[in-house]
């Protein structure tokens, strides 16, 4: 790669210039404040535009800090090469990024070129910005040349697979990351919190036996409470039981002369009252018999009657048949119409009728009885007599009923006004009792409350603990998978302590093989420019130097300013040694030795010699010495 | 005459392990209403009683509510006889109402204790029931009348000979020979039966229903019936369970993908025989390239609205062929052939660091 010309149309303070470059060293020898910088930063912003566009103020933006002093447009070209091909970049720039314009033309058509974009820096060096300013690109206000990513990748050669090492920074910081959410001597971290979970568990967890304890404490409390109150009650029962007997038992006698005297005249009076029942029950029956006899009777005499009756009838009905026979037999006599001799005949029919007529009479009179008649007369009589008996007896007995009946009576109401008075006595004593067995009661009623409400109680406080061992034993039931987890995540964690480490060392192993040839370089150049060897130099895998002094590495960063500046400009070019190992970028630096004493500037200007042999140095400076 | 087996409720487990403490509450009442069924198809099936053989209640001190629950329930079956035998789980006495519990209810102690079931005297069937809860105390073996149908219940760990006194151990010798008919055993929580001696079998009734995952496969009970002879019993499995539990091991060695791993964990899914009431765990086996990592979140998400539970275990090992870095020229090759090279590492760990830094170096998640 090699810069041909520049041509500036404004930038700064420069415009309208016009620079041939060299092949080897091209040397800008210009007073302070001609805008040496100024040109080196239109190179730098030429392939890798502005730093700061984001920046609202000149000392941020380099696009303010640029813009022309006396208008016009801001641009410019540059004409350069890279192999056999020449490019003229052309670049304009506005107040804004988007109103950049950049063309790029093949230099010997005279064509658009599409073969770099507007990122042409980082397309032409490999490189970005940043490392640009780290390595080809010397400023005099940024002389950082600690090797970045980009520098390591391109070192590595690793353009094609220039992911390994950015993917190396994100799987460091993925790492770091995660040993810092997991970091177990942290509060903030995951282990940290699990373990202290795991501590509140295992605490609760501690509590069981001494909680069950006093549950098992409490179940006994309560099966004794609950034997009490069963004691409690049948003792109750038992004295309720024993006091109501015993009630009964202590009550004095009653009057058993009275009472003997009482029972014999109920015993005379229900011989008495049988004897009555006796008497009745015969009269009842001799009634009957009464009745029945005198039914029988009355149908005999009703049967006699009418015996008699049609017999009178008969004798009545033949008296007036003859008497009638006698009439007509008179009448006819009479009349001539039958012979004399039966007017006699008529005159007996006529006494014949009169006898029977008076014989009508007689039965109908005064008939003797027959004899079943005369029998059931007697026995009527009998009976009669016997009922009569009977109620003069039943009458007597009624008396004497109603007699002992007023005794036993009167027996009775003497027996009770003595039992009365007897009782009101035993009241008045089991009134006394009463009161006493009540007290006795209540105290008992009283107890069995107050066992009642101390096993309701210790019941209560059962629930609590059973409550409180559930809730425990459910935190034990985790510990087992928190501590799973605790330990899966401290394997984790010791899994990315030794990965990170481990990938550490890989990266170290896998730059080691360029740092070599970069260490090689830097002794040529640190020789080149003090005259002394580099064994004492030491590097690492991020191209840091450090000098050994006795036995001891020394930052350089402690050192002198010239010093500093002397070993900054071997690193870099040692880097780009390493980066650039065919095609050799142009390089930029703005007066690198102005911190150098005479002695060693003597070293820079061979330096300055040597480089511009391999490489295109555009050299910036404003001291005649330094050339 | 028709007779329950059953064990291992552990009414009233926490589950917090598993679920969030809501999803563990509906857990906890489909536990006691498993109870709840097994009393209305004991009522149905016209059985006379219920042996529950240890750990009715998953710890010492269950809620008052799950005990007032179990005790309303062997009260409203009150023409059900209910054997209840503690084990190791709740080795303290449930606080029922009343000191004894429901009059149906025939507990046990830590001595030997007989109740009688009387089925048919005039055949001369007396069915006896014998239990002795765990204890320190040896166990000493039971006195039984050869002439009934015995069945004695115990809660433990089966082991043959005489064992030194330990609560959680049945010794097979002490049993033998003592007139057993069937031995109805609790602790284990699967189904397991085998001859006891010449005359009874053992048999353990598995949990009613499971809980976790080793309690995968068919859950219930035992049905015994008494037979014609006199000393004949019947018995038969009976799964009971509401919800059943499958482990599924999904091996994934050959994919090269997450993709892949996604199809395999599909097809092992959809041919299995779980189904949306279930507990599913799908546990990934075999090898796993270092470069696949299957996103477990997406994978739980993508499963977990299929099965009443789903969950996600991942036993792969990580698999990376160290062969194919030899010659590779990046900072992965160097990476590889750094740890490999590495003294004090074991196999699992230097695995672990190569496949955290490999995952590192291509931006995947770290584990």
């Amino acid at each position: 790669m090699k810069l041909i010309s520049c041509r500036i149309e404004n930038f700064g303070k420069l415009r309208d210039f016009t620079y041939h470059f060299e092949d080897g060293l091209s040397v800008l020898f210009a007073e302070n404040g001609w805008g040496k910088s100024t040109f080196a930063a239109f190179l730098k912003v030429m392939f890798y535009g502005f730093d700061g566009d984001n920046r609202r103020s000149e000392d941020g933006s380099e696009r303010l800090r640029y813009r022309p002093w006396g208008g016009g447009v801001y641009g410019g070209s540059v004409i350069w090469s890279r192999g056999d091909k020449t490019y003229r970049m052309l670049r304009t720039f506005g107040t804004r990024r988007k109103e950049d314009t950049f063309v790029l033309y093949d230099e010997e058509t005279g064509l658009p070129s599409g073969d770099f974009s507007e990122n042409t820096g980082e397309e032409l060096f490999g490189i970005d910005r940043d490392s640009f300013r780290r390595t080809v690109f010397w400023s005099q206000s940024d002389h950082e040349t600690s090797a970045t990513t980009s520098i390591q990748a391109k070192i590595g050669d690793l353009s094609s697979q220039q992911d390994d090492l950015p993917a190396y920074d994100a799987a460091v910081k993925r790492l770091s990351r995660e040993m810092e959410r997991l970091r177990p001597d942290r509060a903030s971290g995951l282990i940290r919190k699990k373990e202290d979970r795991l501590a509140v568990l295992q605490a609760d967890e501690a509590r069981l036996p001494l909680l069950k304890a006093e549950l098992e404490e409490c179940s006994a409390k309560e099966r004794a409470l609950s034997d009490e109150l069963d004691n409690i009650r049948a003792h109750r029962q038992h004295y309720a039981l024993s006091a109501s007997e015993k009630t009964s038992e202590d009550r004095p006698g009653k009057d058993s002369e009275a009472q003997r005297r009482l029972e014999n005249s109920e015993k005379k009076l229900a011989m008495l009252l049988e004897k009555d029942r006796s008497i009745q029950r015969r009269g009842q029956k001799e009634r009957q018999e009464y009745l029945r006899i005198k039914e029988a009777l009355q149908r005999e005499l009703l049967d006699q009657s009418r015996q008699r009756e049609k017999q009178a009838f008969i004798m009545r009905a033949g008296a007036g048949a003859s008497a009638a026979l006698a009439v007509i037999f008179s009448v006819l006599c009479l009349t001539g119409i039958l012979p004399a001799p039966v007017f006699v005949l008529s005159l007996l029919l006529l006494a014949a009728g009169a006898a029977m007529f008076w014989q009508s009479g007689r039965i109908s009179g005064d008939t003797p009885e027959t004899e079943e008649i005369l029998r059931l007369r007697e026995e009527k009589e009998w009976y009669r007599d016997s009922l009569r008996e009977l109620s003069r007896k039943m009458e007597t007995s009624r008396m004497r009923l109603r007699e002992q009946k007023a005794v036993c009576a009167a027996l009775r109401r003497r027996l009770d006004r003595t039992e009365q008075v007897r009782e009101t006595n035993v009241s008045e004593a089991a009134g006394q009792i009463s009161s006493e067995v009540s007290g006795i009661l209540r105290e008992y009623d009283r107890q069995e409350e107050d066992c009642r409400v101390r096993l309701q109680e210790v019941r209560s406080q059962s629930e609590e603990l059973a409550e409180m061992i559930r809730d425990c034993s459910a935190s034990a039931s985790l510990i087992e998978n928190l501590q799973s987890e605790i330990g899966t995540l401290r394997e984790q964690y010791d899994t990315c302590v030794s990965t990170l480490s481990y990938l550490e060392e890989a990266r170290n192993s896998f730059t080691s093989r360029y740092m070599n040839p970069f260490l090689r370089s830097f002794s040529r150049y640190y020789s080149i420019l003090t005259g002394e060897s580099a064994d004492a130099v030491r590097t690492d895998a991020d191209f840091s130097i450090a000098i050994m002094e006795e036995g001891l590495p020394r930052d350089p960063s402690l050192m002198s300013e010239g010093s500093r500046d002397l070993i900054s400009l071997c690193r870099r070019m040692a880097m780009i040694d390493a980066m650039y190992p065919e095609e050799k970028p142009f390089l930029v630096l703005d007066d690198p030795f102005s911190n150098l004493d005479d002695e060693r500037l003597k070293g820079g200007l061979r330096f300055l010699h040597s480089a511009s042999l391999e490489y295109q140095i555009i050299y910036l400076t404003c001291h005649k010495s330094r050339f | 005459m028709k007779i329950i087996h059953c064990s291992d409720l552990h009414l009233d487990a926490d589950l917090r392990t598993k679920y969030d403490a809501a999803s563990a509450a509906e857990r906890r009442a489909e536990l006691l209403d498993t109870f709840r069924r097994l009393c209305r198809y004991a009522r149905e099936e016209a059985v006379s009683a219920v042996l529950i053989c240890g750990d009715l209640f998953d710890t010492a001190s269950p809620s008052s509510s799950a005990v007032r629950t179990v005790e309303d329930l062997i009260i409203a079956n009150n023409d059900l006889l209910f054997f209840y035998l503690r084990g190791n789980h709740d080795e303290r006495p449930a606080l029922f109402r009343t000191r004894r519990g429901p009059e149906n209810l025939c507990l046990f102690g830590d001595d030997w204790t007989t109740w009688e079931l009387s089925e048919d005297r005039d055949q001369g069937r007396r069915i006896c029931i014998t239990g002795r809860e765990p204890s320190n105390a040896v166990l000493t073996s039971p006195e039984l009348d050869p002439s009934c149908i015995n069945i004695v219940m115990l809660h433990g760990q089966v082991r043959e000979g005489y064992t030194a006194p330990d609560p959680e151990s049945v010794p097979l010798s002490a049993l033998r020979g003592r007139g057993i008919d069937y031995l109805a055993l609790g602790h284990l929580h699967h189904f397991r039966s085998f001859a006891l001696d010449d005359r009874g079998i053992a048999a353990y009734c598995g949990c009613l229903e499971g809980r976790g995952f080793d309690e995968c496969g068919r859950c219930g009970f035992i049905l015994l019936e008494t037979g014609e002879s006199s000393h004949s019993l019947k018995t038969r499995f009976v799964p009971f369970a509401s919800r059943s539990l499958y482990s599924i091991p999904c091996p994934v060695t050959g994919c090269c993908s997450d993709t892949e791993v996604y199809e395999r964990i599909s097809g092992v899914l959809e041919a299995s025989s779980a189904s949306a009431e279930d507990l599913v765990r799908l546990e990934l086996t075999g090898e796993l390239e270092y470069s696949c990592s299957p996103d477990a979140a997406f994978i739980s998400k993508e499963w977990e609205g299929r099965y009443h539970y789903f969950e996600l275990k991942d036993s792969t090992e990580p698999v990376i062929h160290s062969e194919d870095f030899l010659c590779d020229a990046t900072l992965k090759g160097e990476f590889v052939r750094v740890v490999n090279a590495a003294d004090g590492l074991d196999s699992r760990e230097r695995t672990r660091i190569l496949r955290c830094g490999l995952r590192a170096l291509l931006g995947e998640s770290l584990f």
